[in-house]
């Protein structure tokens, strides 16, 4: 193994004889850059019009840059971490002004541990701009689990793929609830309860235990 | 600062850096490559990208994690080119193992820490990386999520499912785990 010394001078050699590989290579691009210049000179200058405006046309580029009108951190592009309001679990159905933690089935364990430091709202200029939570439940080995999240106006913003085929919902005390069986496994069901959009993902979960943790969400009476 | 002296033409300023990053750097990498010689390879190159492309270093975050991202950078890009094991050949594996456990001592002082890194290296790649950088380098969450290229939330997440792995691992080899 290299000490320190040896390590250090090793690398500055070959940071030297790089550097050097890539002012000879800038030279020769200048060169090559300066000849092409030439050549595409002598080229138009003898070429008829027609050509030299096809070519013109093909290299102009048009560039709009449109204006947002939102900042980045209304656009969820920048979520600063000093806009950070902690809330506690009782603070947090508060504001949301519903219920938002399920029931799961027993053998499940919340994913906050001792060093929990707070549920995250995102608060800057007297505005909430970002209160999506996500909650994880899951078995000592994986094998189930439940994911939630929750936003509130809205159902949460995603990135995974929620089919589009809704043609079917369910009613489940008096609410519309999209469920989709993914086959392998996994649930899906989606719902807006009280302005509050939820979206809950289970994997190992049976159907009538989905449903009883959708119930679970839907029975709130904060 | 060393990078500033050393983007100023002040070739002891690099030396520095590698005297203060070099160790840490390579044993961070040896959780991507598991080969403490192409660790060493691969912290030598970090250094190098440092000196031939001397970016700006904009101050966003600390000198230290800004070091590491690029660290993990090569390693990927080299876990990139070379999709097949590097598999050392049966005469350097005690020459390896020798040379990793003589880092190991330089770097991690105390004996409490070594164990845990042994355990550490049961792991699969991704636990070892977060742990080692929260654990041994002690970086936040939010620098861990800077390096790591991934959202604090997700490094939580991540954190979270490694310390039971590691947890599990530790109690395999009937260690106590309560300060985990």
């Amino acid at each position: 193994m290299k000490t320190y010394d040896e390590m250090a001078s090793s690398a500055l050699k070959r940071i030297k004889q790089q550097r050097q590989k890539k002012q000879q290579l800038t030279k020769v691009g200048l060169m090559l850059c300066a000849s092409c210049l030439l050549i595409a000179f002598g080229y138009f200058s003898f070429s008829d019009d027609k050509q030299k405006a096809t070519l013109t046309d093909n290299l102009s580029n048009t560039i709009i840059i449109n204006q947002n009108h939102i900042s980045s951190d209304q656009s969820k592009l920048n979520l600063d971490l000093a806009d950070v309001v902690a809330f506690n679990q009782a603070e947090l159905i508060q504001y949301f002004g519903h219920n938002i933690f399920p029931i799961v089935p027993s053998d499940l364990n919340s994913w906050l541990d001792d060093n929990f430091s707070g549920y995250r709202i995102y608060y800057k200029d007297g505005k909430v701009y970002w209160d999506q939570q996500v909650l994880n439940y899951s078995n000592d080995d994986f094998s189930r689990s439940v994911n939630l999240e929750v936003a509130k106006d809205d159902l949460p913003l995603l990135d995974f793929l929620v089919s589009q085929e809704r043609t079917s919902m369910s009613q489940i005390l008096g609410y519309d609830v999209y469920i989709a069986d993914c086959l392998d496994g996994y649930y899906q069901a989606q719902f807006i309860c009280d302005d509050v959009g939820f979206v809950l993902t289970t994997k190992g979960l049976s159907e009538a235990e989905v449903i009883a943790v959708v119930e679970s969400l839907l029975s709130d009476s904060s | 600062m060393n990078y500033r002296r050393f983007l100023e033409g002040d070739d002891d300023g690099f030396v520095a850096i590698v005297r203060d990053y070099k160790d840490g750097l390579m044993l961070y990498i040896n959780s991507f490559v598991h080969n403490i010689y192409l660790a060493e390879e691969l912290t030598e190159e970090t250094f190098v990208k440092l000196g031939v492309k001397r970016p700006k270093y904009k101050n966003k975050a600390s000198f230290k994690t800004w070091l590491y991202a690029i660290g993990r950078n090569v390693a990927i890009d080299e876990l990139r080119k070379n999709k097949k094991y590097h598999e050392v050949p049966l005469d350097d594996y005690t020459n390896l193992a020798c040379d990793e456990a003589d880092i190991e001592k330089a770097y991690i002082k105390e004996e409490e820490k070594r164990m845990l890194y042994q355990a550490l290296k049961k792991l699969s790649s991704s636990h070892q990386q977060v742990l080692w950088l929260v654990y041994f380098e002690d970086f936040s969450h939010k620098e861990v999520a800077l390096i790591m290229k991934k959202s604090v939330h997700g490094i939580e997440t991540l954190v979270y499912r490694a310390r039971l792995a590691l947890k599990t691992e530790l109690e395999k080899e009937g260690f106590g785990n309560e300060n985990l």
